[in-house]
């Protein structure tokens, strides 16, 4: 990486880390999706007297049908929630995040005349396309992993007060974390950054990014009504895969990327 | 001659958007180590052509190089070459004028430790050292422009291109951009582009001349062979009470007892302002007016629109 390319980089963090607003926003809907809405589930599933044979057929699917009689149904529709449905946003948090960031890269420089003193400097538009990606991508996965810890905790407080067993992330969440996240946000990131080189608004460039936010709010869908059941085995080899893509689709874009659409 | 010889060589480069066409078959070279004045009305393009020196804007027709070098097929290693300031790229306004500095420093290359000492020495010719802490957004317009010429200069480029850079200025802060631009020059044996409609400030600082007027050049050259290429004259600015009608002096009459008389001769004075005496007349004023580059600029502009 050149010296030019992480003076970019530097600059875009030491700007997105001055603005408050913009971390709040980052950080909100992030912090509703994934803390503050499961501990309202976990505290509701434990404390609820409801006909459980709405959500047998679902858990039956999971854990097989010998062992619904002996397990604590609340349990398993909490360790069904924690497991297969919470792990699903933190593949839509990261593509949200960098949707935000990645929309406003070329835009906002745009906006302020700065882009055009940029291609005024030894860099090539192909390298201050990959140090705005990378701005995106870090600080994206950062944020998601930060999140991830703080909803680790505060769920396992939840949990423990109201006596259900711990929460340990398996390795379906580590395969969601380090690769399936990582994957979305590069296609996503590389998507919009490009938009935002040929958009006139921050809106026409996130806009690019309903076709990778769709399908993930359907896979939530999905898994909320048993509809699609994702193995751990399918998950980490499609999860490969679509890092090898989206990083040659990344490649893609920098190279076609110029100075004025 | 092979393009090095040149600092800047622009062949036959045309450049349109949709119908129109915004520079048209135009030819210029640019000798090295000279200030190079590119003179023209609003939308001549001069912008345009800026940019396609810089290799950011591509030609539809033409070749250009500069030091050698085509900046379309390798922009980022001719932006080595060049520094450029236009009226449209802007510094970051929320960074200060030294974080500014430092940032473009970085992204030409410069080491940390030269760095240090190149940005003091820059802001302290740009008279901003007092004003490195502030955020670029609190400057005033010439304060901004000041700047900008500091971070085009910043990487010791052998080609600056100056679009407009005393525009907006009051006359203190276009001076001091001009004996900035002229100090640069002789330190480092550079070329300078200058693009301005600013004519006072370009006839100070400019060695050669080229006049563009709706995308193609009308005539280039040194104040002396454009005035010798277009038969501009010397003239005598005199006011004078006449003590007797002469027809001579009636037919360069501009006002009430105001004349401006052509001539080739110094010697030629003195016989004019002694014929009045002589005749009766009184002279209240008699001085030199040589052909000033405004003198050429709309001469020639005039003599492009009919």
């Amino acid at each position: 990486m050149s010296k030019s390319v992480l003076a970019i980089i530097i600059k875009d963090l030491k700007y997105i880390l001055r603005s408050k607003q913009l971390i709040a926003l980052m950080l909100l809907v992030p912090l509703v999706l994934t803390v503050i809405m499961p501990s309202i589930f976990v505290i509701a599933i434990s404390n609820l007297q409801v006909n459980m044979e709405d959500f047998k057929a679902i858990i039956e699917k999971v854990v097989g049908k010998e062992n619904v009689e002996l397990a604590y149904q609340k349990q398993l529709i909490i360790s069904y929630f924690l497991n297969n449905i919470l792990p699903v946003f933190f593949m839509l948090i990261p593509t949200m995040m960098s949707t935000i960031i990645s929309s406003n890269s070329f835009i906002g420089e745009r906006e302020k005349h700065t882009l055009e003193t940029l291609y005024y400097s030894p860099i090539k538009v192909r390298d201050i396309f990959i140090a705005k990606n990378v701005v995106s991508i870090c600080l994206s996965m950062i944020l998601n992993f930060a999140v991830f810890i703080v909803m680790t905790v505060i769920i396992n407080i939840v949990l423990l007060a109201v006596g259900m067993p711990a929460f340990i992330p398996g390795l379906k969440w580590l395969i969601v974390i380090l690769c399936t996240s990582l994957a979305i946000t590069i296609i996503s990131t590389g998507i919009v950054v490009s938009k935002s080189n040929k958009s006139d608004s921050v809106e026409e460039a996130q806009q690019s990014a309903v076709f990778i936010i769709l399908p993930i709010i359907g896979l939530v869908v999905g898994q909320f009504t048993g509809f699609i059941m994702i193995s751990k085995l399918i998950l980490a080899i499609a999860s490969l895969i679509f890092l090898i893509i989206s990083v040659m689709v990344l490649k893609l874009l920098s190279n076609k990327n110029d100075y004025y659409a | 001659m092979n393009d090095k010889t040149f600092a800047i060589k622009i062949d036959g480069v045309t450049k349109r958007f949709d119908q129109k066409v915004a520079v048209n078959n135009l030819s210029l070279t640019v000798n090295s180590g000279e200030i190079f004045g590119f003179l023209g009305p609003n939308g001549a393009g001069k912008t345009t052509l800026v940019k396609m020196m810089n290799g950011i804007l591509t030609p539809n027709e033409g070749i250009i190089s500069i030091e050698g070098i085509n900046p379309f097929e390798k922009p980022a290693v001719a932006h080595r070459y060049m520094g450029t300031l236009t009226e449209t790229a802007n510094m970051y306004e929320y960074m200060t004028g030294e974080e500014n500095l430092y940032f473009y420093g970085s992204v030409f290359g410069m080491d940390k430790a030269v760095l240090k000492d190149r940005i003091e020495e820059l802001l302290e010719a740009v008279d901003l050292l007092d004003d490195k802490d502030k955020k670029v957004g609190d400057y005033s317009t010439g304060m901004k422009k000041r700047l900008a010429l500091a971070r085009a200069i910043i990487h010791y480029p052998k080609l600056v291109i100056l679009d407009e850079p005393t525009s907006g200025l009051d006359p203190e802060n276009a001076r001091k951009i001009n004996s900035l631009i002229k100090e640069y020059v002789a330190t480092n044996n550079a070329t300078v582009f200058i693009c301005t409609h600013q004519l006072r400030y370009a006839q100070d600082i400019c060695d050669r001349y080229g006049f563009i007027n709706k995308g193609h050049i009308i005539c280039t050259g040194t104040l002396s062979e454009l005035i010798e290429k277009n038969s501009f004259s010397n003239n005598i600015h005199l006011k004078a009470k006449l003590g007797c009608p002469n027809k001579l002096l009636d037919q360069f009459k501009i006002q009430e007892e105001i004349y401006q008389i052509p001539f080739t001769d110094e010697e030629e004075i003195a016989e004019l302002i002694k014929s009045v005496v002589v005749d009766g007349g009184k002279v209240y004023e008699a001085r030199l007016k040589r052909p000033t580059l405004e003198d050429v600029y709309f001469s020639l502009l005039n003599e492009e629109a009919s």
